[in-house]
């Protein structure tokens, strides 16, 4: 018993010591630190660049009137914790007097207040219940018909969401394309599908015309949504259709 | 088995889940542009508050003028001039309206009327008076239509007369007969600014077919558009 015991004890031993050898070596160790300094994507309006109408232009045979007005304001400031930039989010397009034939023209940039190149991949309008927006046939991509509930044409929406060959031909121009020194047909760009480098801005413009049906003493209002994305993912964000 | 299958489950999920997470991340930023339009209104109106005037007026072979009232200071014909059909512009709240009749009793050859009104801009957009609609009635004592009068005014100068429509085709031909010159005084067209008003003067004159005692009744609207639309009036 005592030499079970005993033999017993020592192979414990050797299987220790067996182990202990097969274990023991001189170990170090590498650290790799990993610092991820992320980037930042902000973008929104920073200027007011031009506002005028259909009054500023002095029609011949027709008197210089100042019955309405068209006056953008930028509201919601938001700095880019990175660049130290500010831009805001909310541009306000208020018209003022509006009649039959009138129309407004702003004139804004959309900068990019982060460090990452970003795409612009959607525009969104919203009415109001009972008004419908349909895609002009004539300026697709750059103009939206607005109906109210009576069915009829009341304004028309002017927002350069897509490049357009308009071709030769002033009566064929768009409202920004007017000539004259309010008209200023160089440096608009359009939103959808254009990237915006950090540091650098879209120049671009948003017109409302109004037409015989617009009712008066009435107030119509609408909402446009512009999204960016970043510039990378943006083929894989535009919706069907480029809106 | 079962345990195996709902082990396995849940992780292809999370599998799938993090690879559609891998495909669909990505920064977006939005802003908003937020339009806000209010409309103007567009409201011509005969004055509320100053009501029109009519002045009989008669040729003095004497003085060779016109002279107020009627031939020896006689009292033979009358005249009356009223608005009618009250209007509210929708923004201002100012009123007005929409009609002018003049009626005149008991007239006759060569009895002149001169009408004065006042034409106010309730509305909030400046705008051209370009012309009237003028039309009429001949009507008997008790007041019962018997003709139409129908405007002409053949050089389109706004001095013309009335005509009775002796065959009610409501249309102005050879057959209808002028009862009545009427001339506007004033030079149309003509603007006027919201929160302006602008006098005018209608004047009338009785032909020899006017017939004797009846009752001649004179409608008159103003026709306006938009200051910036007057070339396309036709």
């Amino acid at each position: 018993m005592n030499r079970k015991v005993l033999s017993l004890f020592l192979t414990a031993l050797m299987a220790v010591s067996v182990m202990g050898v097969a274990y023991a070596y001189w170990g170090d160790f590498l650290t790799i630190d990993v610092t991820a300094d992320m980037g930042s994507l902000t973008f929104g309006f920073t200027e007011i660049v031009r506002e005028w109408d259909y009054e500023d232009y002095e029609w011949p045979d027709e008197p210089l009137k100042h019955v309405a007005e068209g006056v953008c304001e930028l509201f919601k400031p938001e700095t880019d914790v990175h660049t130290n930039k500010t831009v805001y989010k909310v541009l306000t397009f208020m018209i003022n007097g509006a009649y039959p034939n009138y129309w407004a023209i702003n004139k804004f940039t959309l900068d990019n207040a982060g460090t990452i190149p970003l795409c612009i991949h959607s525009v969104t309008l919203m009415l109001p219940d009972d008004f419908v927006a349909e895609k002009s046939v004539d300026y697709p991509g750059a103009m939206w018909e607005i109906y109210d509930e009576r069915d009829l044409l009341v304004f028309n929406i002017w927002l350069y969401k897509e490049p357009l060959d308009y071709g030769a031909g002033w009566a064929n121009d768009p409202p920004w394309m007017f000539p004259g020194d309010f008209g200023d047909e160089f440096g608009v760009r359009a939103l959808v599908c254009n990237q915006i480098d950090p540091c650098d801005e879209l120049l671009t413009e948003i017109c409302v015309d109004f037409k015989q049906d617009a009712e008066q003493c009435h107030t119509y209002t609408f909402s446009i949504e512009i999204e960016a994305i970043q510039w990378n993912k943006h083929m894989e964000a535009v919706p069907e259709g480029g809106e | 088995m079962r345990n195996k299958r709902m082990v396995v489950l849940p992780i292809v999920a999370i599998l799938a889940l993090s690879i559609a997470g891998v495909a669909y991340s990505a920064w977006t930023d939005k802003v908003l542009i937020e339009g806000t339009v209010k409309m103007n209104s567009l409201t011509i109106a005969f004055d509320y508050e100053e009501p029109p005037l009519c002045q009989e007026y008669y040729w003095d072979p004497v003085a060779k003028d016109l002279v107020p009232g009627e031939y020896k200071d006689k009292d033979v014909g009358s005249c009356d001039a009223r608005y009618d059909e009250l209007v509210v512009d929708e923004h201002t709240n100012k009123q007005g309206y929409k009609k002018l009749y003049i009626t005149i009793n008991n007239a006759y050859p060569q009895y002149i009327v001169h009408t004065t009104f006042i034409i106010n801009n309730t509305g909030t957009v400046p705008v051209y008076i370009y012309g009237y609609a003028i039309d009429g009635a001949k009507c008997d004592k008790d007041g019962n239509v018997i003709h139409k009068l129908l405007w002409h005014d053949p050089n389109e100068d706004w001095i013309g007369g009335l005509y009775e429509d002796v065959n009610d085709n409501e249309v102005f031909d050879d057959e209808d007969i002028l009862v009545i010159n009427l001339e506007l005084v004033d030079q149309l067209p003509f603007q006027i600014d919201p929160c302006h008003k602008n006098k005018q003067e209608i004047d009338i004159d009785f032909k020899q077919e006017a017939e004797e005692c009846h009752i001649y009744i004179i409608q008159v609207e103003i026709l306006a558009v938009q200051w910036n639309k007057l070339t396309e009036v036709p």
